[in-house]
Formats: structure tokens, sequence, C-alpha cells
């Protein structure tokens, strides 16, 4: 990926109402110089006995350009965080890309739902201790092997959860970066035709300004998701990284390098209708981005929901040597089954 | 030789305590979520969140079924080798509680 400036970067000159506030002021600076610089261009325009866009008018430019911008990028924080912070709370630390999870290092949890099962766990299986030897049987070895090591660390369920939650974040990323790269996009458009619009009627002719569509890149972030296998992930018979939902979005969404874009700047004329050119491209660029990202969205929704995938990530049940629930419900009353309760040898 | 009551303690608050954090756990994450209102594309948003949602709900539903499989087991076992007193004792109840539709009878309000 050829000239693409990090999204931190991005992100903390375009988020906020600063970002608006300067863009503002540019997008009326250039209507003004337009204006100045053809008396074709007026803030009004002529409109069109269609009811159709008027016609060389600079304040439906600048509303077409506002409308780039409106959404900002800094309001997609609270989401990110909420999906770390809930990651964060079923555990399975070490087994992720920490980048992510450092976007809310004031919500880690002070006990996750690995850190309790582990407590759980211990009290059937023991230290291995003489004062602390376990108990076995078969019931006790099901409860281990079939349930409660799916919810320890590497646990593969909640590596699994895990990775589920942290596609959702990595998508929401990527469709923030959708917002900032258009916000980044926008400024350099203006940036640069305010350079040409300055030079009034010394344009040369002919002559144009470039600037780069980055926002067709923004889902570059998705490349990142999910692809790191937890360590020992392979000797566990549930999802693979192969198969994950977060892989499977890998080769969703793929990026575009940045596009050069030359303005025509021969004059303020033709520098009009060379930025209202620009502006509608990257709004059909910005919504082609979000398409794709809400694709890559979809997808993950119906690989998570599907039959095999949904029973890894939810993960296993306590069961009988049967495979039935050791549970046995008598009208409102519920009972252990017997042969559960005598299959777990105490400690000796 | 391990104590037998200590060690079915130790089982009942495994299936008392410790498995019904870990599914409250869940839920807290479930419900954050679920909770997530992004600025766009929200449709979209919002099924993929319900779905992961329903995941961890029926995850956490699993972990309190056997964080129940456990305390019943812990009574279980003190009442197949005589040692339900002393289990109560231990636990702090007067009687061995019942798991109903609702829930365990010392849980309910």
């Amino acid at each position: 990926m050829a000239d693409l400036e990090d999204i931190d970067t991005v992100l903390s000159r375009v988020s906020g109402d600063g970002y608006i506030e300067r863009i503002n002021g540019k997008i009326d600076d250039l209507m003004e110089k337009l204006r100045e610089g053809d008396a074709a261009l007026t803030a009004e325009g002529y409109a069109p006995g269609d009811g159709g866009s008027p016609w060389g008018s600079t304040d439906h430019l600048g509303e077409t350009i506002s409308d780039l911008v409106s959404i900002d990028p800094g309001s997609f924080e609270g989401p990110i965080t909420a999906y770390s912070a809930a990651a964060l709370l079923l555990g399975a630390d070490l087994m992720h890309d920490k980048a992510i999870e450092a976007v809310s290092p004031d919500t880690y949890p002070s006990e996750t739902v690995t850190q309790y099962m582990e407590k759980a766990h211990k009290t059937l299986a023991g230290d291995g201790t003489p004062a602390d030897p376990g108990w076995t049987g078969d019931s006790a070895t099901s409860f281990e092997e079939d349930f409660a090591k799916y919810f320890l660390g590497p646990g593969q369920t909640v590596v699994n959860q895990r990775w589920m939650i942290n596609s959702l974040q990595t998508i929401m990323e990527a469709h923030r970066a959708v917002y900032a790269r258009t916000r980044n996009d926008v400024e350099d458009l203006l940036d640069k035709a305010l350079e040409a619009a300055g030079m009034a009627d010394d344009l040369t002719p002919g002559g144009t300004a470039k600037f780069m569509v980055t926002v067709v890149a923004a889902v570059v972030a998705i490349s990142a998701a999910g692809a790191t296998a937890p360590a020992g992930a392979a000797t566990w018979p549930v999802l693979a990284a192969t198969t994950s939902a977060a892989a499977s979005v890998l080769g969703a969404v793929p990026a575009d390098d940045p596009q050069p874009y030359d303005l025509q700047a021969c004059c303020c004329y033709d520098l009009f209708f060379s930025v209202q050119g620009a502006a509608n491209k990257l709004k059909g660029d910005r919504d082609d981005r979000e398409a794709e990202v809400t694709e890559a969205l979809n997808e993950f929704t119906s690989q998570v929901t599907s039959g095999s995938t949904r029973e890894k990530l939810v993960g296993p049940v306590v069961a009988d040597s049967g495979g039935d629930s050791p549970i046995n419900w008598d009208g409102d009353n519920a009972d252990l089954d017997d042969g559960y309760a005598d299959q777990f040898e105490p400690p000796g | 030789m391990t104590n037998l009551v200590a060690q079915l303690e130790l089982i009942h608050k495994a299936g008392a305590s410790h498995l019904p954090t870990a599914a409250a756990a869940y839920e807290s994450a479930a419900a954050g979520v679920t909770g997530v209102s992004p600025p766009a594309s929200g449709d979209a948003w919002e099924s993929a969140n319900s779905a992961v949602n329903h995941i961890l709900i029926e995850s956490g539903e699993n972990v309190a079924l056997a964080g129940d499989v456990l305390r019943l087991l812990a009574f279980e076992l003190a009442e197949q080798d005589g040692e339900t007193g002393a289990l109560l004792d231990k636990i702090g109840l007067e009687e061995v509680p019942s798991l109903g539709p609702d829930g365990w009878s010392d849980e309910e309000d």
C-alpha cells in the first residue's frame, strides 16, 4: 500500500469539532474565491427547470462537500471501546492482538470468565498435591475434558469468542477509517483547490492540481483482523484460523491503492466543476467502501450464525457419559442423575 | 487424608459462586455488545451484534447450568457419604436447597 498515511495520525487530525470548524472555513474561502474568479459562478447558481441540482451554485457545492464530512470518525470510539471491553471480560489473555485490546485499558476487568472458570475447575481437578489431589472418575474427567477445559486459558471456546468480538471491533475500526479517510481526502481536495483558486487570473492555462483519494484504501485494517492464531489452537478440535469468521472476512474487502485525482485548474470556472466532480467521486468511493464494510459485516453474521461455527463459538455444555444433561427434572424440581454422581471418585 | 467435607464445600462454592459469576460475566459481555450503536449502517451492525449477543448469552447459560450441576453434585455426594449435615454447617445453610424453574430456593427473592 503506497503513500497511505497512518490511520491514527489521520484520526487525530480529522476527528472532533475542530475539523468541522476548519473545513467550514476552507469551504467558505474556496467558494468565495471561485465566485470572485468567475462571474458565472454564484451562491445560488441557476436552478434547472426539472428541479435538479442548481448549476454553478457555490452554496450547493459547499453543501455537497459538507455532507461528505458529516459523520465524525470520533463517534466510533464508543462502540470500538465497548467491543474491546466485552472481549476483555472473556479473558484468554495473551491469545489476541494486543493492539486491539489496548483500546480500552481502563476497562480491564478485575476478573474474567476464564479466571472464574479456573477457580471452578481447580476445585475438581485439584492442584496435584497430596493435600489436594482432585476428584477423579469418569464424570470428573468428562467435566474437565469435555466442558471446563474449553473455557480456560487458552480454552478454544473463549478464544473463538474473542476472535468473534475482535472481528467486530476490527470491522468497526475499518468502518471508522472510511469516514476518517473521507474527511482527510476532502481536506486535501479543499487545500489543493484553494491553492489553485488563490492564483485567480494567474491560473496556469491547461494546468492541473493533484490530490489523492485515499478512502479507497480505508478498509485495509480488516486485513489485520484475527490473523494471529493462538498458540496451541491446532490441538483443539474447534475453529482453526483458516475457517474462523475473522479469517473469512480477510479476503472480503481488499483495499485499493490511493488514487490520484487531477483537478482542472486552468481557470476558476473549470476548477469549480472539477471540484464538483471530485466531490462526487469521493462520495461514490466512500459509499462503495462502506458497502464493502457492510458486506463484510453481513458475511461475519452469516458465518457466526451457521450451525457448526456457531456451536464452536457457543462452546460445550455439561453432559453425562451418554451426552445427555446430568440434570433430571421431575416436575418443577431438578435432581442430579445418580449415575453422574456415582462416577465421581473422591480425593484419596 | 483429604477432608471430604472441605472438598465438597469447594465443589459447592464452584457451583454456587464461581460459575454463576462467570455466567454473569458472559451476560455483561453480551449486554456490552448489543448496546453498541454505530454512527452509520445501523441495520447491519444490529444484526451482527444480535448474533454475537445470543452466542454469549447461550454460553453464559451453559456455564450457569454447569454451576447447577456442581451444586447438585456437592449435595448428592454429601448424601452418599452421610455428610449432608456437615456440608450444610460448612456452607451456612439450614436445609438442602432445591433447584426449580426459577432457580435455587435459597437464592429466590
